[in-house]
This record gives C-alpha cells, structure tokens and sequence, in this order.
C-alpha cells in the first residue's frame, strides 16, 4: 500500500532532484495548464509535452517500468470513463461516424472527447509522476508554503503526510487479520468485510486524531504552524522556469 | 478575568488543533478509503463513492473553511499520488466535494440543521455544483458530457454511495458526538442571544 502511494519512494540523485522544489511546482502547474488547454486535435502539440516529460523523467533518472506501474493503475478507470465518453449522442446527423457502440451509433465529437480524456489524463499523471518521482513531499510542502499557498491547505496536507503513514500501518494490519481469517469469495462478503474495515479505521483514525490534538495543544500550538525561511532562489533557476513555462504556454496557446 | 481569557485562548488552541487534525485525518482517508473499497472489485468504487464519506464527515465535524480546504484538496491529492480520479476530471471532482464539505459545515454547524437534514442539503449543493460545471467548466477541460449522461450515471450508478452518506456518515458522527473523548463537545451549544 505504501508502494501504490509512493510513500517510501526516494528520488534519485539528478540535476532535477536538486532543482528548487518551488520551481518545479510552478513548471507543473503550467505544463497542467497547458495539457488542459490544448485542444486533442492539435495531437503534434501534445506529443511535443510528452517528449517534454519524458525527457524530465529520463533527466530526473525515473525508471521506465517505475513510470509504467503507476499508469497501469489509471487504465481501467480510463477505459471507463472513455467508454461512457463515447456513448454521447450525435448533435448533428454529420457528425455520425457509421459505427455502432452497444447499440449506440458513435459520433465524431464523443470519440474525440474520449480520446481527449485518455491523452490529456495520461499525461497529467505522467507529469505528476515525473515531479512526486523527483522530489521530496516534506520539500513540495514547504514549496507550497513558500509560493504563499493557503496556510490552513498546507497545514492540512502536512498533516495528512503524517496520517498516511500511521493509518497504511494500521490499514495493514488490518488486511493481515483479514487474510488470516480467510479472505471472503463472494463479491458480498467482500462488500461487506471492506464495509466494516472502513468503519473501524474510521473509528480507530478519529481517537487517534484527537490524542494527536491534545498533544498539539500541550506542545504550544496557538493556531498556526510555524513556517521555515525558503531559501533564496538562484537567478539562473528562475530564467529557466520563465522560460519553460513561456514555452509551454506558447505551444498552448499560440 | 485573565484566567478566563487564557481559558477561552486554550480553548480556541484546542478547538483549532482539533480541527485541523480532523482535517489531515480525512484527507488521509480520502486516499485510503477509496483503495480499500479497490479490494472488492475495480468498480466497486464508482459505485460507493468511498472519497465522499471523509469530506462529508470532515464537514460536519469541522468549520466551512476546513471542510472545503479538505475537499477542495483530497481529489487532487488523490490524483497525483495514485491517478484517480484522472486528471482534468479531479478538477471537477474537486469543486464538488468542496460544496460537499463547505455545505456540510454551513448547513449543520452555523445554520444549526438537524443532522441528516444538513447531509441532505450537502449533497444538493455537491450536485448542483456538478451540474453548473458541466455547464461551464467541463467544456473548457475538454468534457464534453451532457446532463443527462452525469444523471444517469452518478444517481442510478452510485445509488449505494448515496445511502451510505445518508446512512453510515450521520451514524458515525452521531457516535463521535456521543463519544466525548475530549471535554469540549464536538459540536458547541448555540451562542445565547444578549
């Protein structure tokens, strides 16, 4: 489970590793931007963002199959969601392609936005995966502290981080008991025994959560998290981010 | 006076430690839930709604702020850590359990709701936040998805995930509420008018 969130990954030693993590949060969100915003029939354009990640990734030392197990994860979920894309009726009867979907005839506008869902999702994640592969949590958290997120966000996701942990502990164990009692073969049972193991995390998170308050509050807590000094960033780091950003944007856009 | 003063500074400490816990620990669930329900089957969490039950209960144990942070942040967080919901349909996921959240927390801890009256009047405002990003938004991420496809799929679809908000979320927080670990109830009395 800690392996599915990437909670023990380290990134390897590479120049992207080193980067300031608050530039390469700020190159996500414009690399995100430009993603969304590139229409699927500008295909050239959004092959050119995957050669842009994959040359991240290959730079930042991620390992091909590292890459290919998290997007396995997206594609059943993908086929879903382009299957229910390409159900959507015809607007106009030349938009019709002559092809059927159980039973459905298929329209061009549907199928491009199913084939838009599976591009644009794929290389999100792609992007998401090659920055979380590259960088240190604790570091894009005090990156997004830094960037003047929303205190109260960061402050929640910090937190959060800290859960993870203890509750995939607590999750696994959990699974363990589960196995060693039998795992259930009906889809019922099964239903019903991740029914009543959410209910106890649920019960066994909440008492922890409240022993974690008071002992915020005994350790001084007034309200607010204490915030580090971010370090100031190297010119050189922010022309390239200017500059990559322009770039994505550009290819948007343009 | 001063004892009463860092009396109620204490408990303000408290209440915000309490909360912003809460906050990180369905956060957390939000990403844990909805693997555990992978378990039973791929589709099993499409059918539950598992990431709606934290935000949900984060709503009604937490302030508006916290509830909506918490929402606004689980899809997201979710989507870059494990993929799903895929990106650009986290965006809109992420509008919508703010609502769940902030709508929660207003209807039951500021409008003072009954409970199962506030998780109602949430997941309206969850749903007619979906259906003014299909409207508006969802075109411009490129989801092209009628009204009536979202209709069938997330009220007849996931009818299970709607009796479990309506079922199991009122339940739990009326146990926490009973449960008092800490002195201060989770849900504080109505201030008396001067």
């Amino acid at each position: 489970m800690k392996r599915f969130l990437q909670l023990e990954h380290r990134p390897p030693d590479s120049p992207l590793a080193r980067l300031d993590a608050r530039i390469k949060l700020v190159c996500l969100v414009a690399l995100l931007v430009g993603i969304v915003a590139t229409p699927i029939t500008a295909w050239e354009r959004l092959l050119a963002c995957a050669v842009v990640l994959l040359l991240a990734a290959a730079v930042g030392r991620l390992r091909a199959k590292w890459l290919l197990a998290r997007g396995l994860i997206l594609l059943p979920f993908l086929v879903i969601v382009a299957f229910v894309a390409c159900l959507a009726p015809a607007r106009t009867p030349g938009d019709a392609l002559g092809a059927e979907l159980w039973g459905r005839p298929l329209s061009r506008a549907a199928v491009l936005t199913g084939a838009s869902v599976i591009v644009k999702s794929s290389l999100a994640l792609l992007a998401f995966t090659v920055v979380l592969g590259v960088s240190e949590v604790s570091g894009l958290l005090a990156a997004l502290s830094a960037l003047r997120a929303p205190r109260l966000a960061v402050a929640l996701l910090t937190l959060a981080y800290r859960y993870l942990f203890v509750l995939t502990d607590e999750l696994s164990r959990m699974i363990i008991a589960r196995d060693s009692r039998g795992r259930p073969r009906q889809w019922r049972r099964r239903v019903r025994t991740a029914g009543a193991m959410a209910g106890t995390l649920f019960v066994r998170a909440y008492e922890r959560s409240e022993r974690i308050a008071i002992a915020m509050v005994s350790r001084g807590f007034a309200g607010r998290f204490p915030v580090p000094e971010a370090p100031r960033l190297p010119a050189w780091h922010v022309v390239a981010a200017v500059a990559f950003c322009g770039g994505i944007l550009l290819l948007a856009f343009w | 006076m001063a004892e009463s003063c860092a009396a109620t500074t204490r408990a303000q400490a408290l209440t915000s430690a309490r909360e912003l816990s809460i906050g990180g620990l369905m956060i957390a669930l939000g990403l844990l839930v909805p693997w555990l329900f992978h378990f039973a089957g791929p589709q099993v969490a499409t059918v539950f709604l598992p990431m709606f039950l934290p935000v949900l209960m984060c709503g009604l144990l937490t302030r508006p702020a916290v509830a909506a942070t918490v929402g606004l942040v689980t899809p997201l967080l979710s989507s870059a850590l494990s993929g799903m919901p895929p990106s650009p349909l986290c965006f809109l996921m992420a509008f919508e359990l703010c609502a769940l959240g902030a709508a929660a927390s207003f209807a039951y801890r500021r409008a003072r709701l009954p409970l199962l009256l506030a998780v109602v009047v949430a997941m309206l405002a969850a749903r007619a936040i979906v259906a003014v990003e299909i409207v508006t938004i969802a075109p411009l991420l490129g989801v092209k998805q009628h009204l009536w496809a979202y209709v069938v799929l997330q009220y007849l679809g996931s009818w299970p995930g709607l009796v479990l908000q309506l079922t199991v979320v009122p339940g739990a927080v009326r146990a926490i509420e009973k449960l008092g670990v800490l002195a201060s109830p989770v849900r504080a009395p109505a201030e008396r008018q001067p």
